[in-house]
């Protein structure tokens, strides 16, 4: 493929105001998709009480880490501290990894609890789908920012000088992963999101049994 | 990573245009149209819908062949001033019209699956024409995206040593298509433009439900 030629390195670490600006903003939009994911995950299925309430736990935890992190991120932000403000993420991202695991697992445990009528009685599946596209596309924009010479290969046609990916760049990464169970168009350099981007697949994979297992209990019941 | 959207001019010069290309758009314009009613009225066969569901359906895909016809005089107005770029932008605006079918279609099949009862798989054939209705649509997208973004929307792959294809045909982006419903993601072709990332991603999700509803057809949800 003659598009395809390796990423001259691109000087990731110097940002402009808006530049970190932006980080801000694309980290708080993940924020939202993870909890109006969670939100419609809570609202759709059928969680015990004490499930409930974990994961509600979670849910307002999860807003008190981002806040934490948001308060850090201005503060390295205005200090031009750019490798800290992405330190400040991974904590966010991190707690976000534990509340997917456990709407996973929540999930998981009570597929066979559920009887829809309808196809669309699934949406909260559709809402874990979303949650773990939201946080991993978080993970491979900061992974690929923290990593020297960036965890990502991506496609630049020949003769033309490589731009700085944005956040829909990761999006398309984590989307393609969570559809198609596996990396695409964009070659990945680093071990750590290699093991990432396995993790996303096995969760991506859950989604999908618990999807199946509805809807055979659909046509069961 | 370079988005093509800004980097450098894709489309020639009026007087480079060849009369082929012209032609060619015009001809994928009327070939996707066709698909596209046909695969219509194979989910209106399937017979599975309410009366509101199926006079809605009939509603968009009306209004989708009224815009196309008047549109279709507008694109043969501007290809016969040799503006291609204008051609393009009227396709995009037939094509924002069938999507917005395709999305209704597709939300229909989701709600009424429930009300199914089939004995043969070619009860089935009702889902072929919405897959086929999917993977028509964002052929015209992927060819009218290609058209008008700077430098190209994707980069397809050459023999080594040969010519690098710069724009693709028509049998090019039903290939990108089709692969993108069957395999829920981008194949051979690379993206290099964002909103083709957005409309691919858009297909995804249409083709993950319709597999949704034929799988619940399949297991008989009926």
């Amino acid at each position: 493929m003659n598009a395809k030629a390796k990423t001259p390195a691109v000087p990731r670490t110097a940002y402009s105001v808006r530049e970190t600006v932006g980080m801000v903003v694309g980290m708080s939009c993940i924020f939202v998709l993870n909890v109006v994911a969670c939100l419609q995950l809570d609202l759709g299925t059928t969680f015990g009480p004490t499930l409930d309430h974990v994961l509600n736990w979670f849910l307002a935890l999860g807003a008190v880490v981002f806040g934490a992190v948001v308060v850090a991120s201005v503060f390295f932000g205005a200090r031009r501290d750019h490798p800290s403000l992405l330190r400040a993420f991974v904590v966010y991202l991190g707690f976000a990894t534990v509340q997917v695991v456990a709407n996973v697992a929540a999930l998981l445990g009570t597929a066979k609890f559920r009887h829809d009528s309808y196809l669309w009685g699934l949406w909260d599946i559709g809402a874990a789908y979303l949650m773990v596209v939201a946080i991993f596309t978080g993970w491979y924009w900061v992974l690929d920012l923290l990593i020297p010479g960036g965890a990502f290969e991506f496609p630049v046609p020949e003769g033309r000088e490589p731009e700085r990916p944005r956040l829909i760049d990761y999006m398309f990464i984590a989307f393609n992963t969570n559809s198609t169970f596996g990396p695409t168009a964009e070659a990945v350099l680093s071990r750590r999101v290699k093991v990432l981007m396995m993790f996303q697949t096995i969760c991506s994979l859950f989604i999908l049994l618990v999807m199946v297992a509805r809807i055979v209990g659909m046509s069961g019941g | 990573m370079a988005d093509a959207d800004h980097v450098d001019p894709g489309l020639p010069e009026p007087h480079e245009y060849r009369r082929l290309d012209l032609v060619e758009v015009l001809v994928s314009m009327v070939l996707i149209f066709v698909l596209d009613v046909v695969a219509g009225f194979d989910v209106q066969l399937g017979e599975v819908f309410t009366k509101f569901e199926s006079n809605a359906l009939i509603v968009t895909q009306v209004g989708a062949a009224l815009t196309f016809v008047v549109l279709a005089g507008i694109a043969l107005y501007f290809g016969l001033h040799h503006n291609l770029h204008s051609l393009l932008r009227t396709f995009a605006v037939y094509l924002t019209v069938a999507t917005v079918q395709v999305l209704v279609t597709i939300a229909f099949m989701l709600t009424s699956n429930h009300v199914r009862g089939h004995d043969y798989l070619w009860g089935l054939s009702d889902a072929v024409g919405v897959y086929l209705l999917t993977m028509s649509v964002f052929a015209g997208w992927y060819l009218v995206a290609d058209h008008l973004t700077q430098g190209g929307a994707f980069a397809f792959p050459s023999r080594s040593g040969r010519r690098v294809v710069r724009r693709g045909r028509l049998v090019d982006y039903l290939f990108i298509s089709f692969n993108t419903n069957s395999t829920f993601g981008p194949t051979t072709e690379l993206i290099l433009s964002r909103k083709v990332k957005l409309l691919m991603m858009l297909q995804t999700v249409c083709s993950l439900v319709i597999l949704l509803v034929l799988t619940a057809r399949l297991l008989g949800r009926t």
